[in-house]
């Protein structure tokens, strides 16, 4: 076996020009399955930030009773005392170090009438500061307009306030019923309008103060929820079962996107459908390969006799020609992981501006991509052009392996 | 008991609706120690007959006894496995491994008899070499050697198992007539000094003489068996 595997590999040295076109080939499909995964993931990470941040973040913190209803936004189940929660959270360094944003929110439904016309709404209300980092509406302000900067001020879409008739200046009263049951009204001023491109937003949304919630909804200092932002979208069951690890409360309960609504089925998806295109992609570069087997098969059919008459089995011309096609997968995919790898981590210290394509694109994203790249991705990259190499070797191995003696030794 | 019992061998090839006769009922009985040559001219069927007693071909009809052993029902790995063993051969020429030197190619049949540690492979592979002549060479690379050398490096990988038979398919037809004589001298001393058994065919009636019992073959049956002291 041992020597098999030598004999393989004095072999691929043998024909320089041909190792190093199959060598070229492979590692430049690998470098860009590599960047492609890299892109992939940044775009992922940033769709479920995006699909996330108006819902239940990467992970939610909220009474259980709540979560069952959570369709129905009700705010008469909350979490009391949010602020020890997160300081107990921002202790833990082993979930500190993945937390990116953790923000206390509470989001609730309300109908808004002016001049005769009604229009349900969906009210966001966090802390103005953090919501910056998240809801990042403050980019989206039309001119005229600003952010939330004190109490009773609100901030809506551009198409909900249109359809309304409201403009920036308007008073807003806004009736609904609280965590006691009752009837409340608060009278808030609109001091901007927001226009993000996404419909989500702009039809429906309208943003306020966290304190002018709790005031409007008798919640005191509780919260609905609280959401947390991690720096890696793929941690957030881990994360999760640690802080619920570390919270005594059993009616409070700590969920992760991956189980609430189906951003999670969608990134499953693009996931799975990405892994064939770059399996196809692999398949493109190992396909010099089964060529360049195909052709040394030929020339060395004298040789295969000779191994043959000295006792050579047909399983170990076939290891050995295998060896040789998956030692130039071997060493084609380290080359092209550590190119793919470079150029990832180039994009990924200075991001992918992606804002002049922003506004084509309806699917909620940052502006700006940043690519990253795990030891899996890499693994799982040698691995699958190691292996793509072994499996179009073997249509030639095969032949050699079955070669006949007496023929091929006639061959010179 | 014969070393090798070959009753009958018949050997056709099919060509469409024409069929070559290239062995017409062979029967030849060859003894442990013999040193015995295969004459006739060109398409006589030497060749043919080689192949079949070195199981790399199957008679049509006929069989071939290995010490009264008959290997007719024999699966190809249990083949492959006999001829490891008990078999070795010598073509007429590029028979060595390109990327192997010389001491790599003469360790082959031992590498994959998986008996051997390294140092003993090395050292065997190293005795023969020096017995056919070509110390020093060890670590060369077939490239660098003339004919008749990559011959001799034939024969010690021949040898280097200690087989039970060399079959040698015209192993000088590439060589001119010196360096032919050094080859067939070499196997001629090996057969004396390992007594391992020799056959060789060739159409070069010079080379006869060397051997002890001479075969001739026309039209794929034997014409002449004569022996010689
Ligand atoms: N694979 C084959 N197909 C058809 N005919 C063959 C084949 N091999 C050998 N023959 C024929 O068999 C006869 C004997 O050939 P061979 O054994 O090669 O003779 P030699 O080695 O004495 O020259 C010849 O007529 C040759 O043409
Ligand atoms: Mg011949």
């Amino acid at each position: 076996m041992f020597s098999l595997i030598r004999l393989a590999m004095r072999n691929v040295g043998r024909n320089r020009r041909r190792s190093i076109l199959a060598f070229v080939s492979v590692a430049i499909s690998l470098s860009v399955i590599v960047f492609a995964q890299g892109f992939v993931s940044g775009f992922v990470q940033s769709f479920v930030k995006n699909a996330t941040k108006n819902d239940a973040g990467h992970i939610r913190i909220a009474a259980k009773k709540f979560e069952e209803r959570s369709r129905f936004l009700p705010v008469t189940y909350t979490v009391p005392r949010p602020d020890s929660i997160i300081r107990a959270i921002e202790r833990d360094p082993a979930v500190a170090r993945e937390i990116e944003l953790v923000s206390p929110r509470i989001t609730f439904g309300v109908l808004l009438s002016n001049n005769g016309l009604n229009k349900s709404a969906l009210a966001l209300a966090g802390d103005p500061e953090k919501e910056k980092n998240l809801l990042l509406l403050q980019k989206s302000i039309l001119p005229g307009g600003r952010y939330l900067s004190g109490p009773r001020d609100l901030i809506l879409g551009s198409a909900l306030a249109k359809n309304l008739r409201y403009r920036v200046g308007d008073t807003v009263r806004m009736m609904t019923s609280g965590s006691d049951y009752a009837l409340h009204l608060k009278k808030f001023v609109i001091v901007g309008l927001f226009s993000t491109g996404m419909n989500v937003f702009d039809d429906r949304m309208l943003q306020i103060g966290l304190s002018d919630a709790q005031d409007l909804l008798r919640t005191g200092d509780a919260v609905q929820q609280i959401i947390i932002m991690l720096k890696n979208y793929r941690n957030a069951d881990m994360v999760a079962n640690r802080i619920r690890a570390g919270i005594s409360d059993t009616s409070i309960c700590v969920t992760s996107w991956t189980h609430i609504g189906d951003t999670y089925t969608t990134v499953v998806l693009v996931t799975r459908i990405y892994e064939w295109i770059y399996v196809v992609i692999a398949l493109l570069g190992a396909f010099i390969i089964s060529n360049i087997m195909m052709m040394a098969v030929l020339e060395r059919r004298k040789e295969i006799g000779i191994l043959k008459s000295m006792g050579f089995r047909r399983s170990q011309v076939l290891i050995m020609f295998l060896v040789e096609g998956m030692a130039l997968g071997f060493v084609g995919s380290l080359a092209g992981v550590a190119l793919g790898g470079a150029s990832v981590a180039i994009f990924h210290a200075y991001g992918l501006d992606l804002t002049a394509y922003m506004s084509r694109i309806s699917i909620p994203l940052d502006n700006v991509l940043y690519p990253t790249i795990g030891a899996a991705n890499i693994i799982y990259s040698v691995v699958l052009g190691t292996v793509l190499a072994a499996l179009v070797s073997v249509a030639p191995a095969r032949q050699a392996a079955g070669m006949n003696v007496v023929d091929a030794i006639k061959s010179v | 008991m014969p070393l090798l019992d070959i009753r009958n061998v018949k050997k056709e090839y099919r060509k469409g609706d024409k069929s070559v006769t290239a062995l017409s009922g062979v029967n030849l009985a060859i003894e442990k120690g013999e040193f015995l040559s295969i004459v006739g001219p060109s398409g006589s069927g030497k060749s043919t007959l080689l192949n079949i007693v070195g199981c790399l071909d199957t008679p049509t009809s006929g069989s071939v006894l290995y010490n009264g052993r008959e290997l007719g029902g024999l699966s190809e790995q249990q083949l492959s496995d006999y001829r490891r063993d008990n078999i070795a051969f010598i073509f007429q020429s590029y028979n060595l491994i390109p990327v192997l030197t010389v001491r790599e190619n003469v360790e082959l049949p031992l590498v994959i008899e998986r008996k051997y540690s390294k140092a003993e492979m090395a050292q065997k592979a190293l005795a023969v070499i020096e017995s056919v002549g070509l110390g020093g060479m060890a670590d060369r690379l077939p490239k660098e050697l003339s004919g008749g050398q990559e011959q001799r490096v034939a024969i010690a990988r021949a040898l280097v198992k200690d087989p039970l038979v060399v079959l040698a398919d015209e192993p000088t037809a590439n060589l001119d007539s010196t360096t032919a004589e050094d080859v067939i001298s070499i196997m001629q001393r090996m057969n004396t000094e390992r007594a391992t058994t020799f056959v060789f065919s060739t159409h070069d009636l010079r080379m006869e003489r060397h051997a002890k019992r001479i075969i001739t073959l026309r039209d794929g049956a034997i014409e002449k068996d004569e022996r010689r002291q």
